[in-house]
């Protein structure tokens, strides 16, 4: 087990090198600098003399090529140092802490939901299968996973923050508060609440569609094992054959689902984030290319990329306790 | 009074490209305490008369008539046919249990070896957990598993694939069932675990008395298992004897068919040279394919394949299964007639 940890450590640290190798090289060599974007170059009174360029560019250490540019951001990062933004003039660590709650909040919900709703949704779609309930259900299913959020997003603002305004059914537009933050705790937390309604519907009925779909899936293929046959033959009943036999066989491919979705739940969505104006992570992530703001982008990318690798070790690691054929030996 | 009595089952399956007649009327009966042999080739119908017995055929399988009757000691009748649900499962695994072909894939992979046998236990008796583990543990030694303690935390792919068959064996009589229906138990095993789990199936018939509906397609098996035998051919009962009549004196063409199929075996060969078997000159074979349910002939439907079929007579009319002497049915028109028993090739020759 010890030497099985260390072996994906090792082979973790490598991929992160590789990961964050590529993603810096790229972000480097897009169109563009940090001075370029954010300076206003195409407002010529705002235009930076070149002698200034020269400077900023030495301070931000542009004036080096890319790849000596990335080797002193890894050892800064090895010393425990993501950098400062360039736009931002913050801490690339206090930037991210300040912006993971929101995300958290949004991104767990959303998760929490999914799964709480998926899970028996798509064992309720594989116990009446083919009935017309379930192909009711199915087809609306499939129409919410090809519906694309961006226009759900707008669908959802248009109907709750416009048509139903002045009503008790009115939603904020975006935004995560209205209230200053010295209102009271139970006032805020109802205000932030009634902001993360629509964005969280968004976030959630794409994923729910597709789990629900997935855990289908599998279930159909787990009743048609001959184990279900011999479950049936023992004198099992339907829903133990279904929920106790062929369930616990579902757990292994969901297993991998959950390790997947491990990222996104510190990441966000960029687009939910961008169209509700929350401040979250995949705001952030969206904004800092934009600016080109390379240690935003790097330091966003690093976390990703772990909470990737990370998410993928939990899900073998799952493996082994859902699958006695899998083991880490 | 039979244990279990067929009556004209038919069991169809409905595709897209019609009804298929999979067990069209067959009749069988197994008599307490004893092995039946149901044999045929493969898409006879033998496996689906199986899984129409504890009603497992899946759809779009659906048994469309007859009738199934399961008695108990006091003369009850149970119809499987149209039993509900609940009492029905009352008799999988409690009254009837049941042996698949693929041992490999037939045990749960995610639960240990005693949790699957003690579930047949906890489904039909009201038992502890910790009596039905026992009971699990119990049921390993009468297969004769090695170190059975050992086994009962374990999960199914630590175990070969003649463990796991002795493990299915063991769920099946957890409950003391009073007939076990084999459906190519033996099949997918190495012939030296075939035998041994041959020797398992007899030697429990004997010591708990339960009646064992055995179905294959090696006659060899039956021949030394069965008490009586069946012989089925496109979804019906072409012949049915006790297993020394049916061997000795088969009256369907096609039963002689069969038996005239078998890889007749022989000691070193007249030359002296190799040890071993031999073969007594070439395989004979029947000629032509168990034909597809939805292209069943006219009239008898081993007519095609038949040596001795008379046209336009055979073509014609469906013969019935009659008793040609007691005990002894057998579905041909011309049984009788036919004379001793031939070779397929048409010589006078005795079966050996």
């Amino acid at each position: 087990m010890a030497t099985y940890l260390l072996r994906r450590l090792l082979l973790g640290l490598l991929t992160l090198v590789a990961i964050t190798f590529i993603v810096y090289g790229l972000a480097r060599n897009m169109p563009g600098t940090p001075l370029t974007v954010q300076m206003g170059e195409s407002d010529p009174s705002r235009k930076l003399n070149p002698e200034d360029q020269e400077r900023m560019k030495r301070i931000y250490g542009l004036d080096r090529p890319w790849h000596e540019g990335y080797l002193r951001w890894l050892g800064n990062v090895v010393r425990g140092d993501l950098g400062r933004s360039f736009s931002r003039k913050q801490p690339v660590t206090t930037l991210i802490g300040e912006r993971i709650g929101p995300t958290f909040l949004l991104s767990g919900t959303a998760l929490l939901l999914t799964w709480l709703l998926g899970v028996p949704l798509g064992l309720y779609a594989s116990a009446r299968s083919g009935l017309a309930d379930e192909r009711a259900t199915s087809l609306l299913l499939y129409i919410l996973y090809s519906f694309p959020t961006f226009v759900a997003a707008l669908f959802l603002q248009i109907i709750f923050a416009v048509w139903l305004r002045g009503t008790s059914w009115e939603l904020p537009l975006f935004g995560m508060s209205d209230l200053p933050a010295d209102a009271g705790w139970a006032a805020r937390s109802v205000d932030i609440a009634r902001h993360a309604i629509l964005p969280v519907t968004c976030q959630t009925y794409v994923s729910l569609a597709y789990d629900s779909r997935f855990i289908k899936a599998n279930m159909e293929e787990a009743v048609r094992q001959d184990y279900i046959r011999t479950a049936r033959a023992k004198g099992a009943g339907p829903g133990r054959v279904l929920f106790h036999h062929a369930f616990r066989n579902t757990l292994i491919p969901l297993v991998t689902l959950l390790g997947l979705s491990l990222p996104g739940l510190i990441g966000g969505s960029v687009i939910i984030e961008q169209i509700f104006t929350w401040p979250g992570m995949g705001r952030l992530f969206f904004e800092s290319i934009r600016e080109r703001d390379y240690p935003t982008i790097m330091g966003l990318t690093l976390m990703f990329s772990v909470l990737t690798l990370i998410g993928q070790l939990l899900a073998d690691l799952l493996y082994c306790l859902v699958d006695p054929r899998v083991s880490v030996e | 009074m039979p244990l279990l009595e067929i009556n004209n089952l038919v069991t169809a399956f409905h595709t897209p490209a019609g009804r298929v007649p999979a067990v069209d009327g067959v009749s069988l009966s197994i008599e307490r305490g004893k092995t039946l042999g149901l044999v045929g080739e493969s898409g006879c119908g033998k496996s689906v008369t199986a899984m129409s017995m504890l009603r497992l055929v899946a759809a779009p399988g659906v048994i469309e008539a007859g009738e199934i009757l399961l008695r108990d000691a006091t003369g009850g009748v149970l119809d499987l046919v149209t039993l509900p649900e609940p009492q029905l499962r009352e008799v999988r695994g409690g009254r009837i249990g049941m042996i698949f072909q693929e041992p490999m894939t037939s045990l749960n992979p995610v639960f240990t070896i005693g949790d699957q046998i003690a579930e047949a236990v906890l489904l039909h008796r009201n038992v502890s957990r910790a009596e039905a583990r026992g009971r699990a543990l119990e049921m390993l030694e009468l297969v004769r598993m090695a170190d059975p303690k050992r086994r009962l935390d374990e999960y199914p792919h630590q175990l070969s694939g003649g463990m796991r068959q002795r493990v299915v064996i063991a769920m099946a009589l957890a409950c003391e069932p009073d007939l076990i229906i084999a459906d190519e138990p033996t099949t997918a095993l190495d012939v030296t675990i075939q035998a041994q789990i041959l020797d398992l199936l007899a030697d429990l018939r004997q010591r708990l008395g339960t009646a064992i509906l055995l179905i294959t397609h090696d006659l060899g098996v039956v021949a030394e298992t069965c008490d009586d035998v069946a012989v089925m051919y496109a979804g019906r009962i072409v012949e049915q004897a006790p297993a020394h009549e049916l061997f000795g004196n088969p009256r369907h063409p096609y039963t002689i068919g069969l038996l005239a199929a078998r890889p007749e075996r022989r000691g070193p060969d007249a030359h002296g040279a190799g040890s071993g078997f031999r073969r007594a000159g070439p395989l004979r074979t029947i000629p032509g394919m168990v034909p597809a349910p939805q292209h069943f002939p006219t009239g008898c439907r081993f007519h095609p394949r038949c040596a001795f079929a008379r046209m336009p007579e055979c073509s014609g009319v469906m013969p019935a299964l009659n008793e040609l002497k007691p005990d002894h049915f057998v579905r041909c028109s011309y049984a009788d007639a036919l004379g001793p028993p031939r070779r397929m090739d048409g010589t006078a020759e005795e079966l050996a």
